[in-house]
């Protein structure tokens, strides 16, 4: 089921979506991950985590840091 | 891989024990993904193996960790069983192996606390192995 709804946005925003094939699916993904986001954070929450930004921060460090690992790895592979 | 989004990081029988023990550093991998809009997977052998140790308020955290809107059950291919062989020959271990090979096939990374069990002969742990930070 779907709602039609009329929005205003500010003329930046609206300049991007004018470049937009799909406006109303391109905001309800938008809409649907920050809603998945919201939803696993409050998950975490509901379980016992106490989440900082600093830990985050830490957390995303070491995936980057596996990443280039593994680009690293593959470079030499095709050395 | 659920809409379409990627399973970034394969979780280890220690990743979820510690996820189970409320370890942060396991949450606050989680918040990532969430915050990426990717997903986490656990193999089913591995989930299994996790759900047989769990009782109590371990089961309940075992619950939130399957409920969670990133994670994945990730099965195992039949048809790759070779390369899983040879993983598993490189890691003297099947189940690391089962992590390994499922965290290759998806271009995803192993969240561990025993990284260890991801070194091979030589002593070399796997690049897209990810260590728990203690």
């Amino acid at each position: 089921m779907t709602k039609k709804i009329t929005i205003s946005v500010p003329d930046d925003v609206a300049a991007r979506l004018d470049k937009v094939d799909n406006v109303s699916a391109y905001l309800t993904a938008l809409a649907r991950r920050d809603l998945r986001r919201e939803t696993g954070l409050r998950q975490l929450s509901e379980a016992g985590f106490d989440i900082s930004s600093e830990g985050v921060d830490r957390a995303r460090a070491q995936l980057r840091a596996a990443a280039n690992r593994v680009s690293a790895g593959r470079r030499d592979e095709d050395a | 891989m659920p809409d379409g989004r990627p399973v970034q990081v394969v979780f280890d029988r220690s990743a979820v024990a510690a996820f189970v023990k409320q370890s942060l550093a396991v949450g606050e991998m989680i918040a990532v993904l969430v915050d990426d809009d990717v997903d986490f997977g656990v193999p089913v052998t591995v989930l299994a193996e996790a759900s047989l140790a769990a009782s109590g308020a371990d089961a309940d955290m075992l619950n939130h960790l399957v409920r969670h809107v990133a994670f994945v059950p990730l099965g195992l291919s039949g048809e790759r069983w070779t390369e899983l062989a040879a993983v598993a020959e490189r890691l003297e271990s099947v189940e690391p192996a089962v992590v390994l090979h499922t965290a290759e096939s998806l271009d995803a990374y192993v969240l561990t606390a025993v990284p260890g069990d991801y070194a091979g002969p030589d002593g070399a742990r796997a690049d897209r192995v990810i260590a728990i930070e203690k």
